[in-house]
């Protein structure tokens, strides 16, 4: 397999915390890989120096074999990197076709005018918003919101999507036709990155999985393997009272 | 549509050949009211170009229009009169990207504290230069020019602001604006350069300002610090543009010709509370319609509407 996105050795210091500690993997096209690990295990600073919100103390990430950490986000998105927040952030002051039309006009293609109006809408399909295009974001639903902010992901035409708690807080149906979502998606060919807390998604979702605790990947393997790692036990929930 | 935006056109026009010729009428006091209104209008619009969209509250208004009229009267015996209005758009256009470079990283208050320390930081510069290297405070402004040709000039640096002001708003510079000002983070990840963004537009709207600074500075003919860097012109365009609303294309010229006639009024009536009255004025929009007149009326609007639109079904559902 051909590999698209590369870590080496990736450290992450905030003054005295390591929040990520010397860590090392790939991920292939079209893989779906899930990032795990208790509170503070460093996985949102492992996305947010994918995405380059936070860039390395040290080591190397590369995408597509040319580095891009250290790159400003801005130019990671522009080379195929989208993403979605913990906690879901839409444009408030524009409309919802708008917040789509954010990212394709300043994205790869720079879309605009009525070509980037007609592939809003194809997006705002694909995540089941089609019709509420010219309605205002405060009118939405949360799981609405989250739609939104995919579709917004999406727009980007990304090669590599990370979801961060995507499915966080959604009620027993909206998770499960958020998973179909993420299926679809996966047809596509698209690679993700999950971080999720929701077992039940993960193990419909990701082929593989990488558990972090303490800054450290202590499971790197396929879904089922990975989850019934002792040590991954022990780190979520803790070690037995003598 | 066409028919629509002809209409428009010749409407735009005949509004615009009024303003031209209004002079020739209003006499001389007419003509220095309205050159101070026409100042105002292109102030507050270009203000709103760059901080209406983003929220970046800027003071440093001032700064720009002195160091326009500063400009104009350091060049006016040395170069041709076009030169020099060409010279102060220049230095307001490096001084904004100097200045735009070191602030726009700033965000919320600490962009406003610092933008409205600059103007105070230009003029005590301003003044300390006059006072120990010329050795003079003010300086004179003679230019062989009639209050009705400043007038003219205004009118037409007002048109080339208010067409400027309507193209951003449409273009993708605009539109990257708004969304800077919604959430810088989204920003960046949907592919927008922050810092470039904000730079070009801040520079444009900074550029416009000084060369009303510029144009402005023969009225007075004596020009000194404390006249050109007066911070209430930063406040008062601040509060016409929020009045008016700052994030539509005529909300800061209806905010200012409505405020600057009542400042108007108001100075010759009440000269002693007059600055009284504008705090209250200040602290009144802003809590008030922090939006602007236009939206507010907008939101009104669109209120009744539903209202009305809700009426209907729940009778029948009585009947």
């Amino acid at each position: 397999m051909i590999h698209l996105l590369d870590f080496q050795n990736v450290v992450r210091h905030f003054s005295g915390l390591v929040a990520v500690d010397g860590v090392s993997f790939s991920v292939s096209n079209g893989e779906t890989l899930g990032l795990l690990g208790p509170n503070g295990s460093g996985k949102t600073t492992l996305l947010n120096m994918i995405s380059g919100a936070l860039k390395p103390t040290s080591g190397l990430i590369s995408l597509n074999g040319s580095r891009i950490s250290g790159l400003s986000p801005n130019q990671i998105a522009h080379r195929g990197i989208a993403r979605t927040f913990q906690l879901v952030r839409c444009l408030p002051s524009l409309s919802v076709s708008e917040n789509v039309i954010a990212a394709l006009a300043f994205g790869k293609e720079k879309l605009w005018g009525q070509e980037a109006k007609d592939r809003a809408l194809q997006e705002l399909k694909f995540v089941g918003l089609g019709d509420r295009a010219n309605e205002d974001v405060s009118s939405l639903t949360y799981i609405d919101q989250k739609r939104l902010e995919l579709a917004r992901a999406l727009a980007t035409n990304p090669d590599v999507l990370l979801l961060d708690e995507w499915l966080a807080g959604l009620n027993p149906v909206e998770l499960t036709e958020g998973i179909d979502l993420i299926h679809s998606l996966q047809d596509t060919g698209t690679t993700i990155i999950l971080v999720e807390h929701i077992m039940e998604a993960v193990r419909a979702l990701c082929h593989r999985c990488i558990v972090m605790n303490a800054g450290r990947i202590i499971a790197d393997d396929a879904t089922a393997i990975a989850l019934e790692n002792p040590e991954v036990i022990q780190a979520y929930l803790g070690v037995p009272d003598a | 549509m066409n028919i629509v935006n002809s209409i428009k056109i010749v409407s735009y026009g005949i509004v615009l050949l009024i303003l031209s010729i209004i002079p020739f009428v209003a006499g001389p006091y007419g003509v220095e009211l309205l050159t101070g209104l026409m100042g105002y209008i292109i102030l507050a619009t270009a203000w709103a170009m760059f901080s209406g969209p983003t929220g970046y509250i800027s003071l440093a208004t001032v700064a720009f229009f002195g160091i326009g009229a500063y400009t104009v009267a350091v060049l006016s015996e040395v170069l041709p009169y076009p030169l020099v209005l060409l010279a102060a758009a220049g230095t307001g256009l490096v001084v904004s990207l100097v200045v735009g470079l070191a602030t726009l990283r700033l965000a919320g208050v600490y962009f406003v504290i610092f933008t409205f320390g600059l103007a105070e930081l230009i003029r005590q510069l301003v003044t300390w230069y006059e006072v120990n290297i010329t050795g003079t405070l003010g300086r004179y402004v003679f230019l062989p020019l009639e209050p009705v040709h400043i007038y003219w000039q205004l009118l037409f640096l007002a048109v080339v602001t208010l067409v400027t002001a309507a193209y951003v708003s449409k273009s993708r510079s605009g539109f990257a604006l708004r969304i800077i000002g919604d959430d810088e983070t989204v920003a960046q990840h949907c592919g927008i350069n922050l810092a470039r963004t904000k730079l070009f537009l801040f520079a444009i709207s900074a550029t416009i300002i000084t060369l009303v600074g510029a144009i402005q500075a023969p009225r007075w003919v004596y020009i000194e610090p404390a006249i050109v860097f007066n911070p209430t012109l930063s406040f008062m365009t601040l509060i016409m543009a929020l009045l008016g609303g700052s994030r539509q294309l005529w909300g800061p010229l209806i905010g200012a010709v409505t405020l600057f006639m009542l400042f108007e009024w108001l100075s010759t009536h009440f000269p002693n509370h007059y600055s009284i009255i504008l705090g209250f004025l200040f602290i009144t929009i802003v809590f008030f319609v922090p939006n602007g007149v236009l939206e507010f009326i907008k939101k009104i609007l669109v209120r009744r509407l539903k209202k009305s639109s809700k009426t209907i079904p729940s009778k029948r559902e009585t009947a």
